[in-house]
């Protein structure tokens, strides 16, 4: 019946766990120590951004080199939920390779903002207008690439809803639904590059506290979803001896 | 199968159905907001506005909405004829983005762009996501004339055909709700 190597169920919850531990580590070394939660106006000057730089250099750098730790553990997560996706599948399991290829891809985007907030307080005496580059690659970096979340999110969707009724779904109808919803709100972010006041700013709603709010309530919805389907797994195993 | 009783499509549609209401409802809040700020220069916006395609849109999808509606009905009824009328719905959809393409162009041929002011921004933004919604609607509805060929009706069938016709609904009252934004009442706050 299973083709596939798998991981014992004690290993996947291990690694959930782990990965989600580290990405709360994340949100509150961004948030404390980074110290840009929500980010600053977009309409900051040259002077003012580097001037929070100097006042919070060595908090940033600390704060990066935690986000720099913690980044990589999505990694973790994105393995248990391919190991209960590919499950859906026969043969080559070509929607959990775009599944995890988005989320791996995502955990690149989400190590590369706290390295470039940490690269703008490397040098806090540098010339103000080189400081604001840094500063703004980071945060439209932050913003705009939404789309390989989405990656990740439509062939878990697709798997969710299109695999009706198969009794190794881990993925309810409702959380299908939520990922659609999620991977439409998402793509708000991009256009963050345009303007630097209102709810499309780097700090709007739109596009900054809405994608977050959405992601956070993923990632706790995920984790539910998969340890339910590691407890499933679990229950099966035992009754096939 | 109690059929007064019954949620059309699953329940789980619902989800999505909800969230975008909410968020189109925010994006409501948002503007007027905005606009009571510079209530002047929306309105002088607002005035640029192609009210004709406006009003042809807001037809096109009504008339879609009609097909689908009609569509699903057939396909419960098993009647033949469901496929076509999806088909004469995602023509609708397919007019609707034509339109939109030409008034687009018409507003950046006029050296009017999302930049220009608040008001455009959120023309184009708003009206934008909502054209998102329509090609991905319009998808559901190639689909959803798939699934209606197939014999004989099911349970599944139904569902699935249900969903896509509770989406495209969504989509039109979507832009209902901008029309009246954007196009009646963009000028008065």
């Amino acid at each position: 019946m299973m083709t596939y190597p798998t991981i014992s169920p004690r290993a996947q919850r291990f690694m959930l766990w782990w990965g989600w531990v580290m990405m709360i580590a994340f949100g509150l070394s961004y948030w404390l120590l980074i110290r840009l939660l929500p980010l600053n106006p977009a309409t900051d000057t040259a002077a003012q951004v580097a001037a929070f730089y100097q006042a919070n250099s060595l908090s940033i750098r600390i704060g990066a080199v935690i986000c720099s730790w913690c980044a990589a553990f999505a990694i973790p997560i994105y393995v248990v939920l391919v190991a209960q996706s590919v499950r859906l599948e026969k043969g080559i399991p070509i929607w959990s390779i775009l599944q995890f290829g988005g989320g791996m891809m995502m955990t690149i985007f989400l190590v590369l903002p706290p390295l470039f907030w940490g690269v703008a307080a490397f040098s806090p005496d540098r010339p103000p207008e080189i400081t604001l580059l840094m500063h703004e690659l980071a945060n439209l970096t932050l913003v705009t690439t939404d789309q390989f979340f989405i990656f990740n999110m439509v062939p878990i969707a697709y798997l969710a809803l299109s695999r009706r009724g198969h009794p190794l779904n881990p993925f309810p109808r409702w959380y299908g639904y939520y990922v659609v919803w999620t991977a439409l709100m998402f793509e708000i972010g991009a256009f963050a590059l345009l303007p630097r006041t209102g709810p499309f700013a780097w700090n709007g709603l739109l596009t900054y506290w809405i994608p977050f709010s959405i992601f956070g309530i993923w990632m706790t919805m995920t984790l539910v979803v998969l340890l339910r389907a590691i407890r499933q797994q679990e229950a099966m195993s035992a009754s096939d001896g | 199968m109690a059929e007064a009783k019954r949620v059309p499509g699953e329940a789980g549609i619902w989800v999505l159905i909800g969230g975008d209401l909410l968020v189109f409802s925010l994006f409501f809040l948002i503007f007027t907001h905005y606009r009571g700020q510079q209530p002047e220069m929306f309105a002088r916006s607002h005035e640029t506005l192609n009210g004709g395609i406006g009003l042809a849109n807001t037809i096109i999808l009504l008339t879609s909405s009609l097909f689908v509606a009609l569509g699903v009905r057939r396909v419960r009824d098993d009647r033949p004829g469901g496929a076509t009328l999806f088909r004469c719905a995602l023509v609708c959809g397919a007019i609707f983005t034509a339109l939109k393409a030409v008034e687009y162009g018409e507003k950046i041929g006029h050296g009017i762009t999302p930049l220009t002011n608040d008001f455009y921004i959120y023309y184009f933004a708003f009206t934008g996501i909502h054209l998102a919604h329509v090609l991905i609607g319009s998808a559901g509805l190639i689909y959803m004339a798939a699934v209606a060929m197939g014999r004989p009706p099911s349970t599944t069938r139904t569902m699935i055909i249900e969903c896509g016709a509770i989406f495209w609904h969504l989509v039109d009252l979507l832009w209902i709700m901008l029309f009246a934004l954007f196009y009646l009442a963009g000028s008065h706050g």
